[in-house]
């Protein structure tokens, strides 16, 4: 038998106990990356920007993330800097959204949020994997309190209009039955030696054992009812105690249905590493993250500017902007380099002095269009008869999904989920209703997972990223073949010039993508600043 | 302006610019226009696809695209589709010192191999729709905004004239 093996060679956990302990934990380290664990982002630490030269200014566009982080660590260094923004507030796309926040999209729709005091909705980035390790660097830096997000939970629903009648499933149900089924048509193939590729004698065994374990078949390799898979399924009458306390096997789900269903897709969902778990969210809502950073560095911001040209020569930059606070005043402010985090959308149809290949660049990607729906609700039906606590129900509808708040766990009164989340085709159509139209379709379809969402739904908001006038979409959608072309002449330095933002990195549309991407560009920019690069 | 005084010592207020052309829409066109092998070319596969694994936006939860894209006239595609920026009436919007052309009396329309090009390959802030509206419902909504909106063009184009126009659906990166 192959597991015989395991006395002489020692198991991983032994290895690298071994390693810890003869050899330090900066070893350990080393080997657990080699073997595949503790890979994070790719975050080396704060930026090393010794040696700055005194009075050396630059201009930072835009107060995202990405442009806070850089006037933040250029100023630590030693740099004198500024930063222009339009909106009139601070922390770009880390936004959330409260009882009496206005929002004005571009068609002049206006809505005012309606939630009761403590409810928010976060319609830009609302959760943070473990390993986005540059991001949780400055929310520990910055003292922003951090809690789990509900990433997976298993009782959440999965729903197919055309399949199981249209009722939604467990996502539990699901998994269980579609690895039972499957476990038991690998198990008979191996059985009856139909595999293709041929298998040792050794690996038919352990596959088998693999088999019966993963999908809880019987001694016969049988997924059936029975009170063993009901352990994993739930029961159909409930343990208990007592004389009574007896349960009873649950019905299996139909696997020719499962199979159709395509519902199974959603356990593939969670193994991305981007959407494994632990995530986490700020306490309070995402903006705690930017108003985290807008702390350090709010007195470097002038808001309600309006950049209009980014021009440069051998001796600097200068950026002509309208001055907003002042009725539009055009000026020009001038810096000795400039990291430049304005979204491409934008950025493209402004007038910027840098070479073809980045113009080029900048033009080539595009910005997928997203829509978030916030709903309130009188009371946490979902918790209270549905029995979920965070997580994430699928729908085959154009609202996508519904996620229910990872906070406030069986509180009463008004609560808050995330009442649909689109992109792709169904963004476009939300994106073109009217608010309010977006919140009436997102009641009628998740109406089709929770009965009681019309008698106990309060207010809504539907945010179309496409039609926020500052970024005109919701991120940087790259095509491959984008990637491969633009990608470089987007990110390097062009003269006195550096773009930064989650659409110069690889991590598009996550936050971690925006601090990585500006923590690179200002190291690149110190670089050449001090003569070095 | 004090506000510059302040903060920076360099001045540089007559400083004159030197803008280099933007890049030919149509040379960035081409670029895209790459040989690809996409599940997009079989509309019948478009739902499973879209489902599946081509748009998994890193923080968007869901792949999905709702059921894609059923509109089958121009005026449905572009209700569906276009005015979710364009806006309804087609007069585009502005934001940020940048926004959405409008559609309404554009004379980029005469030239029906720019809508066309546009349409399939995107520039700038425009996303690109080869591979998720087919030929047919290109060449639909195209006549629509051609003939709708104050625009009053008489040639209209068939769906063999944008399959001409285009090569193979770009890749979205996962």
């Amino acid at each position: 038998m192959s597991h015989s093996q395991n006395a002489v060679q020692p198991t991983r956990r032994q290895l690298l106990t071994r390693i810890g302990i003869t050899a330090g934990s900066v070893a350990m380290y080393q080997a657990m990356t080699k073997m595949g664990h503790a890979a994070g982002t790719d975050f080396k630490g704060p930026p090393d920007l010794a040696g700055a030269r005194p009075g050396t200014s630059v201009l930072v566009l835009g107060a995202g993330l990405a442009g806070m982080l850089a006037a933040y660590e250029l100023r630590r260094a030693g740099y004198t800097v500024r930063v222009l923004e339009f909106q009139n507030r601070s922390g770009g796309r880390n936004i959330t959204l409260r009882g009496g926040d206005t929002l004005t999209e571009l068609g002049g729709a206006k809505q005012t949020v309606g939630f009761a005091p403590g409810n928010y909705i976060n319609p830009g980035p609302w959760r943070i994997p473990y390993h986005h390790r540059a991001l949780l660097h400055y929310c520990k830096l910055f003292g922003v309190e951090l809690e789990p997000f509900t990433q997976l939970n298993h009782n959440t629903f999965l729903h197919n209009s055309n399949s199981f009648g249209g009722v939604p499933q467990r996502y539990r149900d699901v998994m269980v039955d579609f690895n039972g089924y499957t476990a038991e048509l690998l198990a008979k193939a191996t059985n009856q030696n139909k595999l293709d590729e041929p298998v040792t004698a050794d690996e038919k065994a352990d596959l088998l054992r693999a088999m019966r374990i993963w999908g809880e078949l019987d001694s016969n390799y049988a997924y059936k009812k029975s009170l063993e898979v009901s352990r994993r399924r739930g029961f159909a009458k409930a343990r208990g105690g007592g004389p009574d306390g007896m349960p009873t096997a649950s019905d299996l789900l139909s696997r020719s249905e499962i199979m159709k269903s395509g519902l199974f897709m959603w356990m593939a969902f969670y193994t991305d590493y981007d959407m494994q778990t632990t995530m986490f969210q700020p306490v309070g809502g995402m903006d705690m993250i930017g108003k985290g950073f807008s702390k350090h560095v709010n007195d470097l911001v002038t808001h309600n500017i309006q950049v209009m040209k980014i021009g440069q020569d051998m001796n600097g930059v200068t950026v002509t902007y309208k001055d907003n606070n002042f009725a539009g005043a055009v000026h020009e402010v001038s810096a000795d380099y400039c990291v430049c985090t304005i979204p491409l959308p934008v950025l493209s149809q402004l007038e910027v002095q840098v070479s073809t290949a980045m113009q080029t660049a900048i033009a080539a990607v595009p910005y997928a269009s997203s829509v978030k729906l916030g709903l309130e609700f009188k009371r946490r039906f979902w918790e209270q008869d549905d029995d979920i606590y965070g997580g994430i129900s699928f729908t085959d509808q154009p609202i996508s999904q519904i996620a229910y708040p990872s906070h406030g766990f069986f509180t009463d009164g008004p609560a808050v989920l995330l009442g649909g989340y689109m992109f792709g085709p169904a963004a476009y159509d939300f994106a073109g209703m009217l608010p309010e139209q977006r919140v009436e379709q997102g009641l009628l379809q998740g109406s089709k997972l929770h009965k009681k969402y019309y008698s106990e739904f309060l207010n809504g908001v539907g945010v179309a990223w496409s039609r926020m006038p500052w970024t005109l979409g919701c991120c940087s959608m790259w095509s491959e073949e984008a990637r491969k072309t633009h990608y470089r002449a987007l990110t390097e330095i062009d003269g006195r010039i550096v773009l930064a933002g989650e659409h110069a990195s690889t991590i598009g549309c996550w936050q971690e993508g925006a601090i990585l991407s500006s923590l690179s560009a200002i190291s690149r920019l110190h670089q050449r600043a001090i003569g070095a690069a | 302006m004090t506000e510059k005084k302040q903060v920076f010592s360099e001045e540089k207020n007559q400083k004159t610019f030197i803008f280099r052309p933007g890049p030919g829409s149509r040379v960035a066109m081409r670029k895209t226009q790459r040989i690809f092998v996409s599940f997009f070319q079989k509309r019948t596969l478009f739902l499973f696809c879209c489902l599946s694994s081509s748009q998994a936006w890193a923080d968007a939860a869901t792949t999905s695209s709702g059921g894609g894209i059923d509109a089958a006239t121009g005026k449905a595609v572009f209700e569906h589709v276009c005015q979710g920026c364009h806006q309804a009436n087609a007069r585009g919007a502005m934001g940020a010192g940048a926004g959405f052309p409008a559609l309404a009396g554009n004379r980029n329309l005469e030239n029906v191999g720019y809508p066309i090009g546009m349409v399939e390959n995107g520039h700038g802030g425009m996303p690109w729709f080869n591979g998720m509206l087919s030929d047919a419902q290109v060449a639909a909504v195209i006549n629509y905004v051609r003939t709708h909106f104050g625009n009053n063009y008489k040639d209209m184009i068939t769906a063999a004239d944008v399959a001409a126009a285009h090569g193979p659906a770009p890749i979205t990166e996962r």
